[in-house]
C-alpha cells in the first residue's frame, strides 16, 4: 500500500503541476472537398479585434504575413497593395466578411489571390501569475474562396498560462510577440498537411 | 627708399607671420599652394530626435576638440557652417538629400563632412545616449556611418566609480573612443559597389512616433556597416516620395515602389514596423524592443524575405546578470540585427 503511494503521488504531482501551466488549445476546421494545393496566392485582410489590446490586430496581421513568407505555403499579396485596394473601394477594414460573394469576386481579381485569410484576434495580452508574467492570446483565423465565399479552412487557437519551466525556476514566460509568432507558426502549419 | 623699405619689413613681417603660424600648428592657409596639408573637415551642427536637447552642441564642440588635437584635420569654423547652412535653407542636416550635401561642399571648398543624428538623449535615470555619425567624401559619397551609444553605467570605472552625472560629463568621459571612430570613418577607403538598399521608414509602435524613424535609421547603419549594402540617402527617398506622390507606405503600391526605386537607384526596399518598444528604466527594466521587416524587390514590388525579432535587455545569453544590455538603441541593434541574420539577404547568399 505504501509503495503503491509512493508511486501514484509523484505523478499526481506532476499532473497537476501540468494542469496549472501553459495551456495551449487548437481547433481546426478543413473543408471536405478543398484541396489546398490548388491555392497559389492569398491576400491576408485586416483582423477583427475583440481584445484589450487596440493595437493587437495590426502587430499579429504583421507576424502573419512574417510568417506565411517564412514558411512559403502561399504567395501572399503585399498588405500596402491590399490596404490601397481596399481604400480605394472604399471597403471598411473591419468589411470584408460583410461582403457579397460578387464582391469577394471582384476583390480576389483586383488582388490576384485565390483566397483571403480573415480572423479575429480574441484575446492579446501580459497576463499575471503571482510575480509572473506570460502572454495571453487567443486567434481565430478563415481562409475564404474568393470565388465562392464559402471558408476553406478555419482555426482558432489560444495560448495562456505560464509554462511548467518557468514556474519551475521563477521565470517570466515568453514575450507577445514570440508567443504569438509561435502561435502563427503552429496554426499555419495545418494549411500544409 | 621709403617703398623698397616698406616692402622688405612687410615681407619680413609676412615670413614671421606663417612662422610663428607653423610653429603653434594652426595654419589655416587654403587654396592653390597651400601650406596646410591637413584634411579638411566640417562638422555639422548635431540635430535629432530628441527636440530641445542643448548638450548636443557639446556633444559636438566634444567631438570637434577631439579631432582637432589629432592634429590631422582643419576643422571648419562652426559660424562659417552655420552661415553656409542658413544660406541655403537647410535646416534638418538628418535627411540631407544628395543635392544639398554637393551644394554644401562646393559653398565650404569641399571638405570631408561629417553629421551627427541624435537617436536617443536621455537623463531622467542615468545619462544615456546614441548619436549616429554620418561622413562624406569631398565629392559628396557617403563613407560611411558609426553609432556611437553610451550609458553613464559603461562609462564607469570596474568599481562603479566615476559614472558621468550630466550628459555634458557623458560625451566628455570617452570622448577619445568616439574621436577615434570618427577618424576611421573620415579615412576608411572607399567602399566597392555594393547593392543599394532603399530603407523606408518603419511604421512605429502606437505609443513611440519616433521608434519609426529611430528604427530605420539604425536599420540602414547595420546594413550599410555590417550587412555589405549601400543605402540610398533618407533625404533623396523623402524627395522620391513626393515625386512618385506617395503619401503614407501604409497605401503604397507597386508601381510606386518601381518609380521610388528609380528615382533613388536602389535595387532592393526595406520597410518595417515596431511592435513594441521599451525604453527601459535601468537595471530592473531592461529595454524591449519587438519588429518585423521585410525586404522587397524594387523592380517587382514582391517581398523577398521577412525577419521578425524581439529582444529584451535580459535575454536568454545572459548568465547571472552578466552582459545584460541596458542602453535601448544598442538593444534595437542587437534585434535588427538577429532579424537581418535570420532573413539571409539575397546579395549575401553565397
Amino acid at each position: 500500500m505504501r509503495a503503491t503511494t509512493r508511486r501514484i503521488l509523484p505523478a499526481l504531482l506532476l499532473a497537476g503541476l501540468a494542469a496549472a501551466c501553459s495551456t495551449p488549445s487548437q481547433v481546426v476546421y478543413l473543408h471536405p472537398l478543398a484541396d489546398l494545393s490548388l491555392i497559389k496566392r492569398i491576400a491576408v485582410m485586416p483582423l477583427g479585434n475583440l481584445s484589450s489590446n487596440t493595437e493587437a490586430h495590426q502587430w499579429v496581421r504583421q507576424i502573419l504575413n512574417h510568417e506565411l513568407l517564412v514558411q512559403g505555403i502561399f504567395e501572399t499579396v503585399e498588405p500596402w497593395e491590399v490596404n490601397r485596394v481596399l481604400l480605394e473601394k472604399q471597403i471598411p477594414q473591419d468589411g470584408i466578411p460583410s461582403l457579397s460573394p460578387e464582391q469577394l469576386a471582384e476583390l480576389g481579381q483586383e488582388l490576384g489571390a485565390q483566397a483571403f485569410l480573415v480572423g479575429d484576434v480574441l484575446q492579446f495580452e501580459q497576463g499575471r501569475y503571482g510575480n509572473l508574467t506570460a502572454p495571453e492570446i487567443g486567434l481565430s483565423l478563415r481562409l475564404l474562396d474568393v470565388e465562392t465565399g464559402i471558408v476553406i479552412w478555419s482555426a482558432t487557437a489560444s495560448k495562456s498560462g505560464i509554462g511548467f519551466t518557468e514556474r519551475l525556476v521563477g521565470a517570466n514566460g515568453p514575450d507577445l510577440t514570440a508567443a504569438t509568432s509561435e502561435l502563427v507558426r503552429n496554426l499555419l502549419s495545418t494549411l500544409s498537411t | 627708399m621709403p617703398a623698397a623699405g616698406a616692402a622688405r619689413t612687410w615681407c619680413a613681417a609676412a615670413l614671421l607671420a606663417a612662422a610663428a603660424a607653423c610653429a603653434a600648428g594652426t595654419s589655416e592657409l587654403t587654396g592653390s599652394g597651400s601650406l596646410d596639408e591637413r584634411i579638411p573637415l566640417a562638422v555639422l551642427p548635431f540635430q535629432g530626435a530628441v527636440a530641445g536637447v542643448d548638450d548636443l552642441a557639446a556633444a559636438r564642440s566634444t567631438l570637434v576638440e577631439g579631432l582637432r588635437a589629432t592634429g590631422r584635420f582643419r576643422l571648419l569654423p562652426e559660424a562659417g557652417i552655420e552661415s553656409s547652412l542658413a544660406a541655403h535653407r537647410i535646416r534638418v542636416v538628418e535627411t540631407l538629400p544628395s543635392e544639398a550635401v554637393e551644394v554644401l561642399l562646393a559653398d565650404l571648398d569641399h571638405p570631408f563632412l561629417l553629421t551627427g543624428t541624435a537617436l536617443y538623449v536621455d537623463d531622467r535615470f542615468e545619462p544615456t545616449a546614441a548619436i549616429l555619425l554620418r561622413a562624406y567624401d569631398p565629392a559628396g559619397r557617403r563613407l560611411g556611418s558609426r553609432l556611437w551609444a553610451l550609458r553613464a553605467a559603461d562609462a564607469a570605472d570596474a568599481f562603479a566609480l566615476g559614472a558621468p552625472e550630466t550628459l555634458a560629463d557623458l560625451w566628455a568621459g570617452p570622448a577619445r573612443e568616439w574621436v577615434e571612430q570618427a577618424v576611421d570613418l573620415i579615412e576608411a577607403p572607399a567602399r566597392g559597389d555594393r547593392p543599394r538598399v532603399g530603407v523606408l521608414p518603419f511604421d512605429p509602435a502606437p505609443d513611440h512616433p519616433e521608434s519609426g524613424r529611430l528604427a530605420a535609421l539604425v536599420a540602414g547603419h547595420l546594413l550599410e556597416e555590417e550587412f555589405g549594402a549601400e543605402v540610398a540617402e533618407p533625404g533623396d527617398l523623402l524627395n522620391a516620395f513626393v515625386a512618385a506622390r506617395v503619401r503614407s507606405l501604409e497605401y503604397f503600391g507597386t508601381e510606386q515602389a518601381r518609380e521610388l526605386a528609380g528615382n533613388t537607384g536602389a535595387r532592393w526596399l526595406l520597410a518595417g514596423s515596431v511592435l513594441e518598444i521599451d525604453y527601459g528604466n535601468g537595471p530592473g527594466q531592461p529595454p524591449k524592443v519587438s519588429l518585423t521587416m521585410r525586404l522587397f524587390d524594387a523592380e517587382s514590388g514582391r517581398s523577398i524575405v521577412s525577419g521578425l525579432a524581439d529582444r529584451s535587455g535580459d535575454e536568454g545569453e545572459v548568465v547571472f546578470g552578466i552582459g545584460q544590455n541596458f542602453h535601448p538603441v544598442t538593444n534595437l541593434a542587437a534585434a535588427l540585427r538577429r532579424a537581418f541574420e535570420d532573413m539571409n539577404l539575397p546579395w549575401a547568399r553565397s
